[in-house]
């Protein structure tokens, strides 16, 4: 990155997509409504390519639907309880506090259920780790308890056919076998925080006579940063790590923002930091990857890297570290700046300047790094010296509060092996894992399991690895079971149930107390223990009401510890192609693979839903003759290969082939089932542990080509073409100042206005930034108009005037309010095919823009935008609307109603921001996924679910406004600033957005529009958004060097 | 049939269709269907001036009224607190119902569409008598609609009222 970047004068280089890249087929294509044109039907009718028969017919039959749909409604039926329970008041809702079970982070949520069925999740605001956000994944974990694929009976299961047994016949059978095999039981697990849970299986196993507990989790980066703490500080402990103690970050492939460990608790924490009251405090962020991700997308510096090199990036900044004055402990002797830059083809400045940036900030950096080449273990030590030189050690990485996943995941995979060859193992439980889908194929475990002499899948559904087993004793959902989790030591979180099992199954710890003779621990149930336990130090139903016990102390620091490990040799320099497996935020490890709504979540870098695909960097598409959509065969050294479609992925590597695991289930449900391929297979096993990345790869393009359902074309804003034919080009929409030019001039973006700078500026001397406009001035028709009031002059805005603001200095781009949007507003999922054609639902859609040059990968930086419906003051859609389905609210909003909405679709054609979505399908009615009973039991009840032929669009939470505002108004008040939250803000980890009342000054909306960097998009449109974007400052701390 | 015969039959028919939307009387004043138990709202609410909330407990509350549970029935019907109606045809299949466990299935009268939000709460703390929109209760043995309910019915009342008229207001 040049050190001497003006944003201003580089803003001409934001692009949305690499191959439309400032085209002509861009500007086409920002001209059409959608995306394509929908239907081939449709676009007959739309040329007027039809005869008068044809006319008559489609004329006919739409007047018979129409009076055929006249019938009266069905009577309801209403169904009161037999009994009511006290606390339950119907349409109030009631929420539980509880934890997460999306992924291992194990935050604090509150579950809201009304009526008995739980309808969403939100963070738990006191909870100290997640601090009241979750991220996307567990906005959309409540849909995998409505998931119809679940197993929903006890399975007995021969030779791959299934067999509905009672429960009674499982246990029997299980007894049975647990007496045969007594003292051989092996319990498999993925990771369990849970010490309740831990408990019970050691109890259990020691009831049935001895055998071993092992924890495996393939995909965790724990294990290696646990060996390497050993191996560099005497004891094996995963330290939780404090992101806003530090004004420096270093990541060196850790996607912390967005998939590492515990990304929302990370983003609260670094967003907290990014804070420009307090400057000096402002964090700067550098990232070592190998794939765009999350957290490069935040970065002040991108160095872009092969997956084999990230280690030798670490040593060679703690060289330079070192150079400056830094202890090296005696290590880094062999290492020389020069030719290892040169190896790497990094230039040395740009090592000279992070290693100066984080020297000078020593004490108050932080060092993350992640690895599943061979080396993992050996890039951790590099990261604990790094650490240690900065004398960050017991500041911002807290080993005194240890995260509880530093399990030796691969010395208890490969003495399971071990077992299984001598025959040692009878009963073999799997419970929250799935070993057959994630290794490899060629590592042969399918035939090493079946040496266990019964086989016991507990997980949910008929997996992979349930095919396998005998028998399949379907465990809960974390929505219906009690538990407890300790993510990071000393804080313990309650998980309680919030609806019975929806069917015939059963939780986890309640099966093995059952199978263990019906009493562990000194308990009958899985409850009774979590009860009698935690009630000999606490008080349980305080326990139950806040959701957490925290005996920890986060916020001190600790004494460092002494570095004494020894960094291993070099390895050599690796040629050609090599691969870098990855997680992706919406599917992680693959688990939540049948959860609709995860698979239609654009990737908050790539944009691509419902498949994985063959990320390369332009250099090497030029170089082979590839572009995006092309099908291209990987093959690794040990002849394994995968054939998938390309995308040509500006910022990597150009040596760097990035592919996405979690896809291509072959039995996770009909949603998940053949999405993607399983990339797995391409991972090398090795004595329990998998290799995810550094092996070199080969491809080769098959002549055929595959659309990939990608977002990033779709519904763009168009500064070019505009109604009142203003030039406006190229301005970028997500403005970007550098921390140095804000400091001096805090107007510093929106106050330059563009040369040809709009009606506005042109016609009536305001700027654009100076919001709310007061004066009066004429119209071009000579008529009086005032601006501040739009098309309405004499309405004012009495009350409540509601806006929503956008601190893209904060906003990481992690997607959970798309996903928080989706669950709050019944947003219908609508499949691979129809996201082709540009037919996604998402209200509220993040555009991602590329600034730099797709040539030189370390020059890319990317910028997030969320943009939902912005309730323009002189709202376009408003007034080509036909029958007023679109309408002013009085208190500011545009609101849409359903019922009356015809599907004339002007409103979407004359919308400038895009945003507003139709329904061409029945989603809720014929949607593949989307209402298949049970789903339609988490549609939010206090929302319209729309039917074909309607528009719709963000409604600023119309529900949660009536709901919060009608009870203050029972209650004789008004609504108090930060009460009412809307879905996407309660939920996002940077507190990025805020909404709220703008009429009222105190409010911290009302801050945030009269914010020095505050803008509108396409403002010169005049339509007065309500939607504020606070501009976005990165600290490139040029000041330092 | 020939194509002659549809020629002229269909419109026709898209005429006679369109003429009785517009010109149908309002479908639901008087609507009163018949309920698993005929429950007498002018014996209950009338003769014997129990308060609508004694059973419609959640009214001032929640966006609904509630029909009450079979148990709130029982505090009077059941033998232990006095067996109110004893032997009546109707009180019996109550008490069945009750002992069974098994919920009653009413018939939903004052039925909005699935689009209409309509909150009870708000109308009863602004001081809206129930009687307002649903009639005199305490004088019908069959529950009945007596006001239209439709959109203008509320439009009206919200404009007389100056209660807000934002479309919000009622569909989300």
């Amino acid at each position: 990155m040049s050190e001497n970047k003006n944003f201003q004068e580089e803003k001409k280089s934001h692009w949305q997509s690499f191959e439309l890249k400032d085209n002509k087929e861009l500007r086409k294509i920002q001209n059409q409504e959608f995306y394509t044109s929908p239907d081939p039907v449709i676009n007959r009718i739309k040329t007027g390519d039809y005869d008068r028969k044809t006319f008559l017919k489609l004329m006919g039959a739409s007047s018979l639907m129409m009076t055929a749909n006249c019938i009266p409604q069905k009577p309801e039926k209403i169904v009161p309880y037999v009994n009511k329970p006290d606390f339950m008041v119907p349409g109030l809702a009631n929420y539980y506090a509880s934890s997460c079970g999306g992924c291992d982070a194990g935050c604090g949520i509150l579950v809201k259920t009304k009526d008995g069925r739980p309808l969403k999740l939100e963070g738990n605001p006191k909870h100290p780790l997640n601090k009241g956000a979750i991220c996307a994944t567990g906005q959309a974990s409540i849909l995998n308890l409505y998931d119809p694929d679940r197993a929903q009976t006890p399975l007995k299961i021969t030779n791959g056919s299934e067999e509905a047994i009672s429960w009674k016949d499982l246990d029997s059978a299980i007894l049975k076998a647990l007496s045969e095999n007594s003292g051989k039981t092996r319990v498999v697990t993925g990771t369990i925080n849970s010490p309740g849970t831990k408990k019970i299986i050691d109890e259990f196993i020691s009831k049935t006579g001895g055998g071993r507990h092992l924890q495996v989790n393939l995909t965790s980066p724990e294990e290696s940063i646990a060996i390497a703490a050993d191996k560099s500080y005497g004891k094996a402990v995963v330290p939780n790590y404090r992101f806003d103690k530090a004004r420096v970050i270093l990541s060196l492939d850790a996607d912390f923002l967005g998939t590492w460990i515990s990304p929302v608790e990370f983003s609260r924490q670094f967003g907290s930091r990014r804070n420009l009251e307090n400057k000096e405090k402002f964090t700067s962020l550098i990232s070592v990857d190998t794939m765009p991700s999350v957290t490069s997308s935040n970065a002040e510096i991108r160095v872009p890297v092969k997956p084999t090199d990230v280690r030798k990036v670490a040593l060679l900044i703690a060289k330079a570290i070192s150079d400056l004055g830094g202890t090296s402990y005696g290590q880094l002797n062999d290492i020389s700046l020069d030719s290892l830059s040169s190896n790497l083809e990094i230039e040395l400045s740009t090592i000279k300047k992070i290693a100066k940036i984080l020297w000078d900030a020593r004490g108050e950096s932080l060092v993350v790094g992640s690895s599943f080449t061979s080396e993992a273990v050996d890039l951790q030590i590099a990261v604990n010296l790094l650490n240690s030189m900065l004398d960050n050690d017991g500041k911002a990485v807290d080993h005194g509060n240890p995260r509880t996943g530093g399990f030796s995941s691969s010395s208890d995979l490969s003495s399971l092996e071990k077992d299984l060859e001598a025959g040692e193992v009878g009963v073999l439980f799997f419970y929250n894992i799935n070993p057959i889908y994630q290794l490899p194929d060629a590592s042969g475990w399918k035939g090493k399991f079946s040496k266990a002499k019964l086989i016991v899948s507990l997980n949910d559904r008929i997996d992979e690895t349930t095919q396998i087993s005998s028998y399949l004793a379907p465990s809960n959902h974390f929505l219906e079971a009690w538990g407890d989790r300790e993510s990071v030591e000393g804080v313990i979180s309650i998980q309680q149930p919030t609806i019975q099992p929806l069917y015939a199954t059963r939780a986890f710890e309640d099966s093995l107390i059952t199978w263990a003779g019906g009493e562990l621990a000194g308990s009958k149930t899985h409850y009774e223990y979590l009860k009698s336990n935690y009630s000999k130090t606490t008080n349980w139903v305080d326990f139950l009401k806040g959701g957490f016990i925290n005996k920890a102390d986060l916020e001190g620091n600790k004494p460092s510890r002494g570095f004494k490990g020894s960094v291993e040799k070099l390895a050599d320099k690796k040629d050609g192609l090599v691969l870098a497996l990855y997680s992706t935020v919406a599917l992680g490890d693959g688990t939540h693979a049948n959860n609709s709504v995860l698979q239609e979540l654009p990737d908050p870098v790539t944009k691509v839903t419902w498949d994985n695909f063959v990320a390369i960097s332009p250099d090497t598409a030029n170089k082979r003759n590839l572009k995006s959509n092309d099908v291209v065969k990987v093959t690794i050294a040990s002849s394994q290969e995968l054939i998938l479609p390309v995308q040509v992925q500006p910022g990597i590597h150009k040596d760097t082939i990035a592919i996405a695991i979690g896809y291509g289930r072959t039995s996770a449900g009909r949603v998940g089932n053949g999405v993607g391929k399983n990339s797995y297979n391409l991972s090398s096993y090795s004595a329990g542990s998998l290799q995810l990345a550094g092996q070199t790869v080969e491809i080769s393009g098959t002549g055929k080509t595959y659309k990939l359902a990608t977002t990033q074309d779709h519904h763009m804003m168009n500064p070019g073409n505009n109604p009142l034919g203003i030039k406006y080009k190229d301005r970028a929409l997500v403005l970007t100042a550098t921390l140095a030019e804000y400091t001096a001039n805090p107007k510093v973006n929106t106050e330059k206005a563009d040369p040809e700078f709009p009606l506005l500026n042109k016609v009536t001397g305001v700027k654009p930034h100076e919001y709310p406009v007061k004066t009066k001035v004429s119209n071009i028709d000579g008529q009086e108009y005032n601006e501040a009031r739009g098309f309405n002059p004499d309405f004012e805005y009495k009350g409540y005037r509601w806006g929503l603001s956008i601190d893209l200095t904060l906003c990481t781009g992690c997607s959970a309010c798309v996903v928080a949007c989706q669950i709050e507003n019944n947003v219908p999922v609508v499949g691979r095919d129809e996201v082709r054609v540009g037919r996604e639902m998402h209200w509220l859609r993040i555009d991602r823009y590329y600034i730099g040059d797709e040539n030189k990968p370390e020059s890319i930086e990317i910028g997030h935008l969320p943009v939902m419906c912005q309730h323009c003051e002189n709202a376009p859609c408003e007034t080509v609307c036909p029958v007023a389905a679109t309408v002013h609210g009085s208190e500011g909003t545009n609101d849409m109603v359903y019922n009356r909405c015809v599907g004339t679709r002007y409103c979407s054609n004359n919308c400038p921001y895009k945003v507003r979505r139709f329904n061409w399908m029945e989603h809720w009615k014929d949607g593949k996924d989307f209402a298949r009973s049970p789903r339609n039991l988490a549609f939010n009840p206090e929302v319209t679910v729309r039917s074909r032929g309607v528009m719709e669009k963000c409604t600023f939470c119309s529900s949660r406004v009536a709901e919060k505002k009608i009870r203050a108004k029972n209650e004789g008040r008004t609504l108090r600033d930060g009460e009412l939250k809307s879905a996407c803000q309660e939920t996002c980890p940077t507190d990025a957005i805020s909404f709220g009342n703008t009429n009222d000054k105190e409010s911290k909306v009302s801050k945030q529009f009269t914010d020095p960097r505050n803008y509108r998009i396409l403002d010169f449109l005049n339509v007065r958004p309500q939607v504020a974007y606070l501009t976005r400052v990165r600290n490139h701390m040029k000041e330092s060097v | 049939m020939n194509v002659r015969a549809i020629k002229v039959s269909f419109p026709l028919l898209i005429v006679a269709g369109l003429a009785y939307l517009l010109f149908s009387p309002a479908k639901y004043v008087g609507y009163a269907p018949d309920q698993p138990i005929p429950f007498n709202h002018k014996l209950h609410a009338g003769d014997n001036k129990i308060d609508c909330r004694y059973c419609h407990t959640s009214v001032e509350k929640s966006a609904h009224a509630s029909v009450p549970p079979s148990a709130t029935c029982m505090n009077c019907h059941s033998e232990q607190y006095g067996g109110a109606g004893k032997g009546r045809p109707h009180v019996e299949i109550l008490k069945k119902y009750h002992k069974e466990d098994k919920p009653i299935q009413w018939i939903k009268v004052h039925d909005q569409p699935d689009f209409v939000y309509f909150n009870h709460s708000r109308h009863i703390s602004r001081g809206v008598d129930c009687s307002h929109c649903h009639g005199n209760v305490a004088e019908m043995e069959i529950i009945k609609q007596v006001e239209t309910l439709n959109m203008g019915y509320c439009v009206n009342c919200h404009r007389e009222n100056n209660a807000p008229n934002d479309c919000s207001t009622c569909h989300r």
